[in-house]
C-alpha cells in the first residue's frame, strides 16, 4: 500500500474532571490510505469521538488534554505534517480545507442567524480566497451535488427553514466545500429517520468516490459500518480492541467484545448462529476514573481466565491486517 | 419585512390605545373630584359645577375618554392648576434636560457593558471573567444617589475634576433641540460642548451603572450559553478564525435579550430619576412629576404617564425591529 494519508500513533487525550483526570483515549494508533473508509465502532463514552475530536485539535475546546502521540497527515503537496507541532494558525488553515468534519446535530450544527449559502462559502472564502460572489455560486453548487432541490433559491434560506434532513446535507455540503482529503464523519445519520439515514449514506459513498477523499466514519452502528467501511476499528473504554477488513470483523471476529456487538444486534449471522436468540453483553463499561488492570473488558468477558486481570493486553496480530487486544482471540467464534 | 413590520406597528399602536385607558381609568377611579379641588375648599357647588363644565366632566365617561385621547394627541395635556401654565409647555420645556440625561446614562450603560462583556468573554481569562462579574454585582447592588454623593465628594469635593450640583450648567445661546450637547455642537462652540458634557458626566454615569450592571450579566450569560453551543465547535472545524467566530457567530446568537433589555432599560431612564436628579438640581421631569403628585396635579401626572407609555412602546418597536434584522427567525415568524 502507498504512504497513508492519516497515521495517528500512540494518541492519548485526558479531561479533567471534577473527579479527577479522565484518559478518554487510551493509546490509540491506526492509518487511513487514500481513498479508504475506516469505520470507527464503540458505545457511547469509548472514546470515538474523542478520537476525532483530537484530531481535529479541538478537544482544548471542551477543557481537554492531547497528552501523548503524534498524528501525521499527509498533505496536498504530499509534504507530511505532524498536526500536534502545528501553530495555532496553520492547523486552521488545515481544519475544513484537508481535514473536514460532520457532526451527530444537524439541528444545531449550524448558526441560526446565517443562510446557509452564507455558511458554505464561508470556509471557501476562508480557504480558497473566493469573492463574495464566487463563494456564493460555490455554495449553489455544493448544494446541487448534495442533492438539495432548487439549489439557487435554497442558498438564501436560514437553518430553521430546512428539516434535519435537509440541514445534514448543508452540513455535508460545508464539509465538502473545500474538497478534503479526510472527512470525518461523526455519527451522521445518528440524529436522522431511518429513510433519511439511508439517504445520507448513499450520499456519503457517492460522493467519496466523486472527490476520492478518505473517509473516518464513526457510529455506534455496526450495521452502518457494514454498508460504508472498508476497515473497522472497534473500540472499548477508550482503547482499539480489534481492527480489520470489514468482511474479517463479520466473519471472523477475535474479540470477545466485537463478538458480542454482534450478537446483539437482531439478523446478523452472529445473533443467529446463537439459534436465534439475541445474547446481550452483561454489565456496563468501565468507570473512566478507575478502569481494572489488565484487559479493560476483562469483568464482562465470557472467556476471562486469571491472565487477563495482570497485565495490560498488546494489541496484537492475528491475521492479515487483523490485529486483536486479547490473549485468547484462538477461541472467539461465531457459534 | 413588510409584512413583519405593519404587524409590529399596529400592535404598538393597539397598546398605546391600552395605556392611554388605563392611565384615564385609574385617574377618574381616584375619589378627589379634580373641580373641587381647582375651585378650592370654600367653593359653592354651583362654582364647582361650572368647572366640571368647563373640564368637560359632565360630558359621559367615554366622551371624556374621547376628548383625553384627542387632547393628548393634538398636545392640548390639560393645565397644572399648581403653576397655572399649560402641561404641554411644562415637560416640553424640561423633557430635553431628562432625555438628554437618560440617553448619555444609556450610552454608557450599554456601550460600555457590550464592550467590557465581549472582549472579557473573547480573552477567556478566568481572572478576568472573575472581576466582571464582581463589577456587575457591585453596580447592581449599589443605589444611584448614593453613588451620585460618592462621585460629587470624590470627583467635585476631592479632586475637582468635574462642575459641582449645579444642574446642566451655561444653556448655549440658542436652543434648537433644548439638547446643550447637541446644541453646542450645531452652533460650533466645542468648549460649550465640553462643559455641557463634563456636566451631564457626573449624574449619566451615577444613572449608568445599575443598568451596566445588568447588561454585564444578562449578555455575559448569553454569550457563555452560546459558546456551548454546537454550531461553534462546527465553526471551528472549518478553520474560521476564533476572533472571527466570537464577533460573526457567537454575539448575534447572544445579543438579542441584551437588546431587549437595553430598550426597557432606555426607556425607563427616559421617564427621569427623581433622586439623581435631585441631587445634582437637573432640571428634568423627574422633579416635576414628583411635584406634581405631591400637589395632585392631576394633568401633570396624567400626561408624565401618558408620556412614559409612549416612550416605551416606541423604544419598544424599535428594539422589534432591530430584532428583525439581527434575528432571522423573528424577522419571518
Amino acid at each position: 500500500m502507498s504512504e497513508p494519508l492519516l497515521e495517528v500513533t500512540g494518541l492519548k487525550t485526558s479531561f479533567s474532571t471534577p473527579r479527577g483526570e479522565v484518559r478518554s483515549v487510551d493509546d490509540v494508533s491506526f492509518t487511513l490510505g487514500a481513498g479508504e473508509t475506516l469505520g470507527v465502532v464503540g458505545e457511547s463514552g469509548s472514546g470515538k469521538s474523542v478520537t476525532s475530536l483530537s484530531i481535529m485539535r479541538l478537544v482544548e475546546r471542551g477543557g481537554g488534554r492531547i497528552d501523548a502521540g503524534t498524528i501525521r497527515l499527509r498533505r496536498g503537496d504530499g509534504s507530511r505534517v505532524d498536526l500536534q507541532s502545528l501553530s495555532d494558525r496553520r492547523m486552521r488553515a488545515i481544519r475544513g480545507n484537508d481535514i473536514a468534519m460532520v457532526f451527530q446535530e444537524p439541528m444545531t450544527s449550524l448558526d441560526p442567524v446565517w443562510t446557509v449559502g452564507d455558511q458554505i462559502g464561508e470556509a471557501v472564502r476562508l480557504h480558497q480566497g473566493l469573492t463574495r460572489r464566487q463563494a456564493r455560486a460555490r455554495a449553489i453548487e455544493m448544494l446541487r451535488l448534495v442533492g438539495i432541490p432548487d439549489p439557487v433559491s435554497r442558498a438564501d434560506d436560514y437553518p430553521h427553514q430546512m428539516s434535519g434532513g435537509m440541514r445534514q446535507r448543508v452540513m455535508i455540503a460545508i464539509a465538502l466545500s473545500c474538497q478534503p482529503a479526510l472527512l470525518i464523519a461523526d455519527e451522521p445519520t445518528t440524529a436522522l429517520d431511518v429513510t433519511v439515514q439511508a439517504q445520507i449514506l448513499e450520499l456519503i459513498k457517492s460522493l467519496q468516490d466523486e472527490i476520492g477523499m478518505s473517509v473516518l466514519f464513526i457510529t455506534h452502528d455496526l450495521g452502518v459500518v457494514a454498508e460504508i467501511a472498508d476497515r473497522v476499528a472497534v473500540m472499548y473504554a477508550g482503547q482499539i480492541v480489534e481492527e480489520a477488513p470489514v468482511r474479517e470483523i463479520f466473519t471472523r471476529p477475535a474479540h470477545p467484545y466485537t463478538l458480542g456487538l454482534q450478537q446483539s444486534i437482531p439478523g446478523s449471522p452472529a445473533s443467529s448462529a446463537a439459534n436465534g436468540r439475541l445474547k446481550t453483553i452483561g454489565g456496563a463499561p468501565p468507570d473512566p476514573l478507575s478502569v481494572p488492570a489488565g484487559c479493560r473488558f476483562a469483568p464482562r468477558c465470557p472467556l476471562v481466565q486469571p491472565a487477563c486481570r495482570e497485565d495490560e493486553i498488546a494489541l496484537a496480530d492475528v491475521g492479515e491486517s487483523h490485529r486483536a487486544r486479547c490473549i485468547r482471540w484462538r477461541e472467539v467464534r461465531v457459534r | 419585512m413588510v409584512r413583519f413590520l405593519s404587524e409590529r406597528i399596529a400592535s404598538a399602536a393597539l397598546t398605546v390605545v391600552g395605556a392611554s385607558l388605563v392611565a384615564f381609568i385609574i385617574l377618574r377611579a381616584v375619589p378627589t373630584n379634580p373641580a373641587r379641588l381647582i375651585a378650592g375648599p370654600f367653593a359653592s357647588d354651583d362654582v364647582i359645577a361650572e368647572v366640571e363644565r368647563a373640564l368637560g366632566l359632565d360630558k359621559p365617561i367615554y366622551a371624556q375618554y374621547a376628548d383625553y385621547l384627542v387632547g393628548f394627541l393634538s398636545g392640548d395635556w390639560g393645565f397644572s392648576y399648581s403653576t397655572g401654565q399649560p402641561v404641554y409647555a411644562l415637560i416640553a420645556e424640561r423633557f430635553p434636560a431628562s432625555a438628554e440625561l437618560a440617553l448619555y446614562a444609556f450610552l454608557f450603560a450599554f456601550v460600555g457593558a457590550v464592550l467590557m462583556t465581549v472582549l472579557v468573554s473573547f480573552t477567556r481569562s478566568r481572572w478576568l471573567d472573575r472581576f466582571l462579574r464582581i463589577f456587575a454585582f457591585v453596580n447592581i447592588g449599589i443605589p444611584p444617589f448614593w453613588v451620585s454623593l460618592l462621585f460629587l465628594m470624590l470627583f467635585f469635593e476631592q479632586l475637582g475634576w468635574f462642575p459641582g450640583p449645579v444642574g446642566r450648567g451655561p444653556a448655549p445661546g440658542e436652543a434648537v433641540t433644548g439638547y446643550y450637547t447637541l446644541d453646542y455642537l450645531l452652533a460650533g462652540d466645542v468648549g460649550g460642548f465640553w462643559a455641557a458634557l463634563r456636566h451631564l458626566a457626573l449624574p449619566a454615569f451615577a444613572l449608568a451603572l445599575a443598568p451596566m450592571g445588568f447588561l454585564i450579566r444578562l449578555l455575559r450569560a448569553n454569550l457563555l450559553d452560546v459558546t456551548h453551543e454546537p454550531f461553534v465547535t462546527v465553526l471551528h472545524s472549518k478553520g474560521v478564525a476564533p476572533l472571527s467566530v466570537h464577533f460573526r457567530h457567537i454575539l448575534p446568537n447572544a445579543f438579542l435579550p441584551t437588546l431587549t433589555a437595553g430598550g426597557l432599560i432606555l426607556a425607563q431612564l427616559l421617564g427621569g430619576s427623581v433622586l439623581v436628579e435631585r441631587i445634582f438640581v437637573w432640571p428634568g421631569v423627574g422633579t416635576l412629576v414628583i411635584d406634581g403628585i405631591l400637589r395632585q396635579d392631576y394633568a401633570v401626572v396624567q400626561a408624565f404617564i401618558m408620556l412614559s407609555a409612549f416612550i416605551y412602546i416606541g423604544v419598544n418597536l424599535l428594539v422589534d425591529i432591530a430584532y428583525g434584522y439581527v434575528d432571522p427567525r423573528v424577522r419571518r415568524s
